[in-house]
């Protein structure tokens, strides 16, 4: 589903951001992806999005190979990904429903579809009740489940949450993560990108560590 | 499909609106533009007209002078008689062309009393020749060397100083036109810079959950395209009365003939036209290009 095989990765100003990465990752999966800031982790969710491609190596994501693939099939590749941004990104003026569904209709989903799936999306990740309050009016937690019931409505096979905790108190932060661990167990592979190392410690799950461009380590179960 | 659409048309009308003043801006500067080009081709048009009016009428007129003798007028019947390319060929007398002068001045006969006792008007040969293009400036030059010519009118004299006349209009109105496209089409790239800038967030998320470049775009390149039919309408609208009541009026008012306005119903498609394609062409292209900027993420 997920696979680099030695990724390098260095930018024009000479960064010299992964160093020769290769990383397996199947269906279904519940992973972290943990590490200092400056350490890669972004590079390399930038690799999986194909915002950027690899100075050398080759990335596979969902049977698309990321590094031969025509500019024009990105979209597609990135209808089968997911992203919770760590700032949520939602769009002010527009309602919680309304944020929803523009994931959907800017894909070109039809309305009926789009109808049917918002409603009970919302309903997943708990904001039923607050689908025609507008971003301003609803908590930071409440904002960061829209964001990943965006994330959801196109129904993608992985999920990538970017420091899904960094920006709520650790109550919110329990929830979200419980959140994920439920949308795993229907089948969604979830990739948690973070340097918290407190709740990479109370899930049990497969912890991948990049340090200075090299994966350090890589081992199930976070205890 | 109806329902995706009026999403689409809202977007593209809400951000005219967010935007009003710089698309208000680009408006009238694309009107500005239009109204240039239109009014050169309403210029070139009634300069063509009266010279095609000019080159029509194919006549010389030979002035004679008043000591001409009865050999020498002789003379110059026979050699009008000798080119064929001559038609018709009227004498006017001194007589003759004061009461064509005095018909021409409203007839107020006693008012020209004084021009009766002392007629300065020349007697005239006028000749028409046929349309065959001939060297018509042969045949002058011919008459012209003759004895008892005063002077010969020439209508290629003026033909030509109305060509030279249209010439440097277009000559103007093309670089006009031209400096006022690209400065439209900056004004339009800008409008829609800043109208894709107010929506940055929206055109990020889409491009992270997988919307196509060409949906991404679409609705900025039809806010482009529309603010440019709107203006052509618009330009349109203001071309027909400016000429209507403005430049009709003030060629009407020499009362002459020969430069009447061309009525507007047979430019109107050499306006209109130009003015849609500038529209179109400006406005999509302003637009595609400051999003190509924007969508390499």
């Amino acid at each position: 589903m997920i696979e680099l095989r030695d990724v390098h990765k260095v930018y024009s100003n000479g960064t010299n951001a992964l160093k020769g990465i290769d990383i397996n990752i199947d269906q279904g999966e519940f992973l972290f992806i943990v590490g200092p800031s400056g350490a890669g982790k972004s590079t390399f969710t930038k690799l999986l999005l194909r915002e950027e491609t690899p100075s050398s190596g080759s990335v596979m994501v969902n049977g698309y190979n990321l590094v031969k693939m025509r500019r024009s099939k990105i979209p597609y590749l990135r209808r089968t990904i997911g992203v919770v941004f760590q700032d949520f990104r939602l769009i002010d003026n527009k309602t919680i429903y309304e944020n929803v569904a523009f994931a959907m209709r800017v894909i070109g989903a039809s309305p009926k579809n789009i109808r049917k799936r918002v409603p009970y999306v919302l309903g997943l990740v708990g904001l039923a009740s607050k689908a025609k309050s507008f971003p301003r009016e609803i908590s930071g937690g409440e904002q960061q489940r829209v964001a990943l019931a965006r994330a959801l409505v196109n129904n993608p096979a992985i999920i990538i949450a970017d420091e899904p905790t960094g920006n709520v108190d650790p109550q919110m932060s329990r929830e979200i993560m419980d959140l994920l661990c439920e949308i795993n167990k229907r089948g969604t592979t979830v990739l948690v990108v973070t340097h918290d190392h407190d709740i990479v410690q109370e899930y049990d799950k497969r912890v991948i560590t990049i340090k200075d461009g090299v994966i350090v380590s890589d081992k199930e179960g976070g205890k | 499909m109806g329902e995706r659409l009026s999403y689409f048309l809202k977007d593209v009308f809400k951000s005219i609106w967010r935007n009003r003043m710089m698309a208000l801006a680009s408006l009238f500067v694309l009107v500005s533009c239009m109204l240039i080009m239109g009014t050169s081709v309403i210029i070139s048009f009634n300069i063509n007209a009266v010279a095609e009016k000019i080159e029509n009428q194919n006549e010389i007129v030979i002035f004679l002078r008043d000591d001409i003798t009865q050999a020498e007028l002789t003379d110059l019947e026979r050699s009008i008689e000798r080119d064929s390319r001559i038609t018709k060929s009227i004498y006017f007398s001194k007589e003759q062309a004061l009461q064509e002068y005095i018909e021409q001045q409203d007839g107020d006969e006693y008012l020209y009393e004084s021009l009766k006792e002392d007629n300065v008007l020349p007697a005239s040969f006028r000749l028409s020749f046929d349309n065959s293009d001939g060297k018509i400036s042969d045949s002058v030059s011919t008459f012209e060397k003759m004895a008892g010519v005063e002077k010969i009118r020439f209508n290629k004299d003026l033909v030509d100083k109305v060509d030279n006349f249209s010439k440097i209009i277009n000559f103007v109105g093309i670089w006009l036109i031209i400096v006022l496209a690209i400065v439209s089409l900056f004004i339009i790239q800008n409008t829609i810079k800043i109208a894709l800038f107010t929506r940055k967030k929206e055109i990020n998320i889409m491009k992270y959950v997988g919307a196509t470049d060409s949906f991404i775009q679409a609705p900025f390149v039809l806010e482009g395209v529309l603010i440019g039919i709107v203006s052509s309408a618009v330009a349109f609208g203001i071309q027909y009365i400016l000429y209507q009541k403005v430049i009709s009026g003030i060629l009407d008012s020499f009362g002459i003939d020969l430069i009447s306005a061309v009525p507007f119903s047979e430019m109107q498609l050499y306006i209109l036209v130009p003015f849609a394609l500038t529209g179109l062409i400006v406005g999509g292209i302003g637009s595609l290009m400051s999003i190509r900027k924007y969508l390499q993420v």
